[in-house]
């Protein structure tokens, strides 16, 4: 587990995937963290999914993370997927555009076809 | 008697010369070192040539600490030994040597005691008192009073290689504070320096600690100004050392001094933690260690100041003047000496009634976002001149973010071109990432207007649809930036609810009003301190006169 203030990253690995459980704000001072959670983490997973359904918030700076992971992802070879966070991040990725860009699954488990 | 001196060699002969000559007529003090070996510290003797003669005697031959010598016995062991004669059998059986042996004899060794010198359950060495000549042999009572008095003299010499550790690790412990870069005082329960290393002298203008040692309590302060990070004057009552002592908790203090002579100014972080009394807890000292930030708080300074320079060269000085439609604008800054936030907004003439009104934000803060809020600013202007449809503008933007070499900055733009049609006005809106603008009618209906289309720098490709509508006289249209409705998130947001709300109430009011309505409850909803810069950007048209 990675924390800081307002933030808090909850690793869970299963055997065909790595779910990152972020709680709290992503913004500009806990993206960082994010960052290099889902690098070394991440990096030998064959899924990667973000559960945001205790995410309370995000901002612009946590979208870029997010899209990046998600870029990274797709270079090496690897799924990469969503939860549905609260009103607030659900409401910036349909703003954006963020949202029918990334995959977005139901459940951190779901499997993918 | 025995507790006066704390220094151990002293304490040693003291405690030796005691026992001469009522209890001895020779008496030696032997101490175990730590490595192991037996030393005499002190000799005491009714005839001092034999002290002097026995000193140099055991320098050469020193006692075996395995051995059968009665003082090695006793040190291994811890048990008092008491030797009521020694005849010389006994002391040949026992010496270190031939010279020794010799020694013992001529000098008439008649009965001695042996007692350990114990203190906090460890042996520290032996206390030897003998009888010369025709003297009386010593008895079971007079074991008793040696071992007492041995009990007595190891608890001295504990106390005096107790105090000489202490010491020797209070003096380590200066040196070290000496010599440290930060600057440290100590002040005691009445406000006094009782110490400081030469850092603090230089940082308080003082030539040596002993200036700071030697000044009034609270004399030290009046030779600066005190201010904190929002230029409050500040009083030695503020200082965490101050307030620690005044029995308060004290975190890290943020200040910058000013020296009143030289109005030269530093900004410290001040640091303090109590020294408590062991046994009842009160606290007895402050240590203060003064942290010199100047040269990093002045270029973070410098650096914000350019942010600062750069983001309000990036929004125009003034809006242009279009013939029947009024249009008002309002910036807040997050925080004072904000970081660039990155929203921008422009309204620019396209032809000859046409124009071009645009809201964004760019991500991340200071010089960088202000650097692509200038790229992102005149990447449209460029466009719209060019005659480019909203969508066909962002598409421009979208490419020049993406060509530029990090490829990685993102950014949100709302467009809004106005063309005159007849009594009203066409607006055409084009959305990238940014939230819809709202339209509100006479009546204070609120809706928003465009359809959702993607950031711009980072996805391809994008996805934007133009939407147009009608803005007829007396109606209104917002466009705002997420720092707006997003105020006070996540716990307590403004929300687009309560931003509608705050619109519908705009037919009644002048459009500055609405700007200032709307700045004030993104404001309160912050709880006074914006998390992200707010942007407004507002028009409303005034019917027959449209555009004429």
């Amino acid at each position: 587990m990675a924390e800081q203030d307002h933030f808090r990253i909850e690793i869970r690995n299963s055997p065909d995937r790595v779910v990152l459980c972020l709680h709290g704000e992503l913004d500009l001072a806990s993206a960082p963290l994010l960052q290099q959670e889902i690098e070394s983490a991440g990096a030998d997973a064959g899924m990667i999914v973000l559960d945001l359904k205790e995410l309370q918030f995000i901002d612009s700076t946590g979208l870029r993370i997010v899209l990046a992971a998600n870029e990274r992802s797709q270079e090496r070879g690897q799924e990469f997927a969503l939860t549905r966070g609260s009103q607030q991040v659900q409401r910036l990725l349909r703003i954006t555009g963020v949202g029918e860009h990334l995959r977005i699954i139901a459940s951190p488990d779901e499997i993918l076809v | 008697m025995l507790a006066t001196s704390l220094d151990p060699a002293t304490t040693m002969g003291d405690v030796a010369r005691l026992t001469v000559p009522r209890l001895a007529d020779l008496c030696v003090i032997d101490l175990l070192d730590e490595d192991g070996s037996i030393r005499d510290v002190a000799v005491a003797a009714t005839d001092e040539q034999i002290a002097r003669e026995l000193e140099e005697l055991r320098g050469r031959h020193q006692l075996d600490a395995d051995g059968e010598h009665p003082v090695a016995c006793v040190i291994r062991s811890g048990d008092p030994m008491l030797l009521p004669e020694m005849p010389s059998t006994l002391l040949r059986s026992i010496a270190q040597g031939s010279e020794h042996a010799k020694f013992m004899i001529d000098n008439g060794y008649r009965s001695a005691v042996v007692a350990p010198l114990q203190a906090r359950e460890r042996t520290l060495g032996a206390l030897s008192v003998l009888r010369l000549g025709s003297g009386l042999s010593y008895g079971e009572e007079d074991l008793e009073l040696v071992c007492e008095l041995a009990r007595r003299a190891a608890l001295a010499i504990d106390n005096a290689r107790l105090f000489s550790d202490l010491r020797r690790v209070e003096q380590r412990l200066e040196a070290i504070l000496v010599n440290l870069a930060e600057a440290i005082t100590v002040i005691d329960e009445q406000g006094r320096t009782v110490f400081a290393n030469q850092a603090a002298a230089d940082l308080l203008g003082a030539a040596t600690p002993g200036d700071l040692t030697k000044a009034q309590p609270g004399s030290i302060m009046q030779r600066f100004q005190v201010l904190d990070e929002q230029g409050q004057e500040l009083d030695l009552e503020a200082m965490p050392g101050q307030r620690l002592l005044a029995g308060e908790d004290a975190g890290p203090l943020l200040v910058r001094n000013i020296v009143r002579a030289t109005g030269e100014e530093r900004w410290l972080i001040v640091r303090s933690s109590p020294v408590n009394d062991p046994e009842t807890g009160r606290i007895l000292f402050a240590v203060n260690v003064f942290e010199n930030i100047t040269e990093i708080k002045r270029a973070q300074l410098a650096e914000s100041l350019i942010a600062h320079t750069l983001q309000r060269a990036l929004l125009p000085a003034r809006l242009p003047e279009i013939a029947g439609i009024e249009v008002q604008a309002l910036y807040a800054a997050a925080g004072e000496f904000n970081e660039v936030g990155g929203d921008f907004y422009d309204v620019m003439p396209q032809g000859e009634d046409r124009w071009m009104m645009m809201i964004g934000d760019v991500c991340g803060k200071g010089p960088r976002a202000a650097g692509v809020t200038a790229l992102a600013r005149h990447t449209l202007r460029a466009a719209a001149m060019s005659g480019q449809s909203p969508a066909g503008m962002l598409s421009t933007l979208h490419e020049a973010l993406r060509s530029q070499p990090q490829g990685t900055d993102l950014c949100t733009v709302c467009l809004v071109m106005l063309e005159r049609e007849s009594e009203d006005v066409k607006l055409t809106v084009a959305l990238a990432g940014h939230p819809a603008p709202l339209l509100i009618d006479r009546e204070g209906n609120v809706k928003e207007i465009g359809r959702y289309g993607t950031l711009l720098g980072v996805i391809d490709p994008v996805r934007i649809e133009q939407r147009e509508v009608f803005l007829e006289a007396g109606e209104t249209l917002l466009l705002y930036t997420d720092g707006v409705s997003e105020a006070g998130a996540p716990n307590s947001p403004l929300g687009e609810r309560r931003l509608h709300e705050l619109c519908a109430n705009a037919p009644s009011m002048t459009l500055q009003k609405l700007l200032e309505q709307i700045e004030l409850a993104a404001r309160a909803r912050s709880g006074g301190k914006l998390r992200d810069d707010i942007a407004l950007l507002a028009l409303r048209c005034d019917g027959a006169k449209a555009m004429r």
